[in-house]
C-alpha cells in the first residue's frame, strides 16, 4: 500500500521564503495525481520534500502508514524522473538504468534479468550501449523513465518530465505515460505546469498557488466547479471570462448584473442556494464555451478573430466589458462586425469579491 | 582564413612562426648546449649544432652529482602537494559549490583573499609555523606550504566546475539509493575529471618549479627538490657549469613534457568546460 498523506507541512527557505503552506493532501494507492500550478507555486518543492531531497519545516509525510519526514531519500521506496532527465552522462543507457539497482543491493544474478525487461518495456534495447549524449531527447526520457521503472518503487515522482520535448512526442508519450502507470498499477505523482497534460493524464488534479493547496478534484469537477477565482482563471484555455458585477434581481429573479450585462440566474443553478443578498460585489466566471453567437438584435460587436481550424477564438466588446468566445470554425465573422451574444447562464460561475475568491454555492 | 587572402595567411603565419621560434629558440638552445662537448661551449663564432655530440654531461649528472636525489625529492613533492592539494580541494569546492551554510561566500572570498596576497610575505610566518610545529626543515614542511598556496586556486577553479554540475544528477543518485557520499564519487567526481586534472597539472607544475619557498624554507643538502639543489651545486659566486646546468635543466623538463603529452586533451577540455553550464 503506498497511501500518501502530506500533514500540515510547510517549507520555508533560508531567506524566509514559504514555498509550501500548511499542505494536507491524501493521495491513494495506484493513483495517477497531477500537482498543477504556475511557476513558484511549489509543486515542485512538495514533490522534492517527498523524495526526501527537501527537509519540511514542520509537518509530517507518511507513505502507507509509516512516517518518511526524516528517511534519507535511499531509505523511500521512491523512484524520480526529473525534468532535465539527469542521466549521469559517463555512463552508457545500461549503466544508467543499472545504477538503482547496484545501489540498492540487487545481485548481480537478478539485475540482468530486470534491465533486459526494462529496457524491452521501453523499447531501448538497441540503444544501451550509448552514452546519454548519442541520444535524441524522447530517447533520453525514455532512459530516465527507464531508471525509474527498473526497481519498481511504490510511488514515481515526475517532475515536468515531458516538458522539454517537442509538442508531438509529448502527446505520444503522455498517452504512453498513462498506459504505463495502468499497467504497473502504482501511483504516479506528476508535476506540471501544463494543464493539458494535467486534464488529460489525472484521477486527480491537486492545484496549488503560492504554496496554498487551492483544489483538489477531478479534472472535471475542476473545470467544471473550480473552487475559487485563482482556479477558475487558471485553468481552460483560454481563460474564463471574469466580470466584476453585483447580486440583482433580474426579471423578477435574482442575477448577475454589471453595467453593461444582466444576467438571470435559472431555476436549480447552483448558487441560488448560498446567494448573498441584492447589492454584493462578486464575480462572475463565464467558460469561453458558454458564450454564443445568436441570431437577433446585435449587442455585442467583435474585436479580434483567433481561427485556430475547428473553431475560432473570438474577443468581443459588449459595452464596455471584454468577453472571449470560443466559436465553431464554421461561423464567419469579421472583425468589427456586429453579433448578438447570449450567455448560458446555467453555466455561470460566482465567486466572493475578496482576496480568497471563493466560489458561490456547490 | 579564407576571407584574408593569401597574403593575408601568409602574414599571419610569419606572425605565428616568429612568436613560436621566440618562444622555442632559448629551449632549443638549452638542449643544444647540454649536447656540445666543454671545449665547443664558448667557442667563437658559436656553433648551432654541436659538432660533436656527446651525453658526457648527463652521465656525469647522474652518476657523480646529487642530482638522483634532488630528482626523487621534486617528484615526491610535486605528487605529494598535488595529491593534497586534489583531495582538499575536489571536497572544498564540493561543499563550497553544494552545501548551503552561514558564512559560505564569506569562505569563499576569504580563499580568494588569501590566493592574492603575495607569497613573499607569507614566507616568514610559514617558516615560524614550521619551526614551532616542529617540521622546519623537511620535504613534508614544503608540502604542506605548497599546498596552502596552491590550495586557493585549485578551490577556485574546481568550484567553477563543482557548481556547472547539474544538480540534478546528485539528486537522481540519491533517489537512487547512493548515500552523499557515493553520490559523490559515482556522479560527481566523473563529471568534475577534466577540472580535477587541470588543477593536479596546475598544482604538479607550482610544485615542481617553485624556487622561493624550497630556498628559503629547506637548506639541509638532502632534502633540496631540483630547482635549489641545482642551483646550489652547479653554481657558484666564481664559476657556473653551463653545460651541467643545462643538462639539469632538459632533464628537469622532462616530467613536466611527459604529463603534458599524456593530459593535454583533458586540459584543453578542462578549461572551456569551466566556464560552459551544463
Amino acid at each position: 500500500m503506498s497511501h500518501v498523506v502530506f500533514d500540515g507541512v510547510r517549507k520555508v527557505f533560508t531567506g524566509g521564503a514559504v514555498a509550501v503552506e500548511g499542505l494536507d493532501l491524501q493521495i491513494r494507492d495506484q493513483e495517477f495525481i497531477s500537482l498543477l500550478g504556475p511557476s513558484g507555486c511549489g509543486k515542485t518543492t512538495t514533490l522534492r520534500m517527498l523524495a526526501g531531497l527537501e527537509q519540511p519545516s514542520s509537518g509530517r509525510i507518511r507513505v502507507g502508514g509509516r512516517d518518511i519526514t526524516d528517511l534519507p531519500p535511499a531509505k523511500r521506496n521512491v523512484a524520480m524522473v526529473f525534468q532535465s532527465y539527469a542521466l549521469y552522462p559517463h555512463m552508457s543507457v545500461e549503466g544508467n538504468i543499472e545504477y538503482p539497482l547496484r545501489k540498492r543491493g540487487v545481485p548481480k544474478a537478478e539485475r540482468g534479468a530486470l534491465i533486459a525487461r526494462t529496457l524491452e518495456l521501453l523499447d531501448l534495447t538497441a540503444l544501451k550501449e550509448r552514452k546519454p549524449r548519442q541520444l535524441s531527447g524522447g530517447q533520453q526520457q525514455r532512459v530516465a523513465l527507464g531508471r525509474a521503472i527498473v526497481r519498481d518503487p511504490e510511488i514515481f515522482l515526475l517532475d515536468e518530465p515531458l516538458s522539454n520535448l517537442d509538442a508531438k512526442l509529448r502527446a505520444h508519450m503522455r498517452a504512453e505515460l498513462i498506459e504505463l502507470q495502468r499497467r504497473l498499477g502504482r501511483t504516479m505523482i506528476y508535476v506540471t505546469h501544463d494543464q493539458l497534460e494535467a486534464m488529460t493524464m489525472s484521477h486527480r488534479i491537486a492545484i496549488m498557488n503560492k504554496g496554498v493547496l487551492q483544489q483538489l478534484d477531478t479534472p472535471d469537477a475542476i473545470y467544471r466547479r473550480p473552487a475559487n477565482l485563482f482556479v477558475a482563471g487558471f485553468v481552460g484555455a483560454p481563460a474564463m471570462n471574469l466580470l466584476h458585477g453585483e447580486i440583482a434581481s433580474v426579471d423578477s429573479g435574482a442575477g448577475f448584473v454589471t453595467r453593461d450585462l444582466a444576467i438571470p440566474l435559472p431555476p436549480g443553478h447552483a448558487a441560488l442556494a448560498a446567494l448573498p443578498v441584492t447589492g454584493t460585489r462578486v464575480r462572475a466566471g463565464i467558460r469561453p464555451e458558454d458564450v454564443r453567437c445568436v441570431p437577433g438584435e446585435p449587442n455585442a460587436r467583435v474585436t479580434i478573430i483567433e481561427p485556430t481550424g475547428h473553431e475560432s477564438i473570438v474577443f468581443f466588446r459588449w459595452g464596455e466589458t471584454a468577453l472571449v468566445a470560443r466559436v465553431d470554425g464554421e461561423t464567419r465573422l469579421t472583425a468589427g462586425e456586429k453579433v448578438r451574444l447570449e450567455i448560458r447562464a446555467q453555466n455561470l460561475h460566482l465567486f466572493a469579491e475578496d482576496e480568497a475568491g471563493r466560489r458561490i454555492g456547490s | 582564413m579564407s576571407r584574408r587572402g593569401p597574403l593575408g595567411f601568409a602574414l599571419y603565419s610569419l606572425f605565428a612562426w616568429s612568436i613560436v621560434a621566440l618562444v622555442a629558440f632559448p629551449l632549443l638552445w638549452m638542449v643544444v648546449t647540454s649536447l656540445k662537448p666543454q671545449n665547443e661551449l664558448f667557442r667563437r663564432p658559436p656553433t648551432i649544432l654541436p659538432q660533436i655530440v656527446t651525453f658526457e654531461h648527463y652521465v656525469k649528472l647522474i652518476l657523480e652529482t646529487p642530482f638522483p636525489i634532488y630528482f626523487r625529492n621534486s617528484v615526491i613533492l610535486a605528487i605529494g602537494t598535488s595529491f593534497a592539494v586534489i583531495v582538499v580541494a575536489t571536497l572544498g569546492a564540493h561543499s563550497l559549490a553544494r552545501f548551503a551554510y552561514p558564512g559560505r561566500r564569506f569562505l569563499a572570498q576569504l580563499v580568494l583573499f588569501t590566493y592574492l596576497l603575495p607569497s613573499v610575505v607569507l614566507i616568514i610566518p610559514l617558516y615560524m609555523l614550521m619551526v614551532w610545529l616542529g617540521i622546519a626543515n623537511t620535504l613534508f614542511s614544503l608540502m604542506l606550504a605548497y599546498t596552502s598556496f596552491a590550495l586557493p586556486f585549485a578551490l577556485w577553479l574546481l568550484r567553477s566546475f563543482m557548481a556547472s554540475i547539474p544538480d540534478d544528477l546528485e539528486h537522481a543518485a540519491l533517489v537512487d539509493g547512493a548515500s552523499r557520499m557515493e553520490a559523490f564519487f559515482d556522479v560527481i567526481l566523473p563529471q568534475a575529471l577534466p577540472g580535477i586534472i587541470s588543477t593536479s597539472l596546475f598544482t604538479f607544475i607550482l610544485a615542481w618549479n617553485e624556487y622561493l619557498y624550497a630556498l628559503v624554507l629547506l637548506n639541509r643538502d638532502a632534502w633540496r627538490p631540483l630547482t635549489t639543489g641545482v642551483i646550489n651545486m652547479l653554481t657558484s659566486a666564481f664559476n657556473i657549469e653551463w653545460s651541467l646546468l643545462m643538462a639539469a635543466s632538459v632533464m628537469m623538463s622532462v616530467p613536466l613534457i611527459v604529463v603534458f603529452a599524456f593530459l593535454q586533451k583533458h586540459l584543453t577540455q578542462g578549461f572551456g568546460a569551466g566556464g560552459v553550464k551544463g
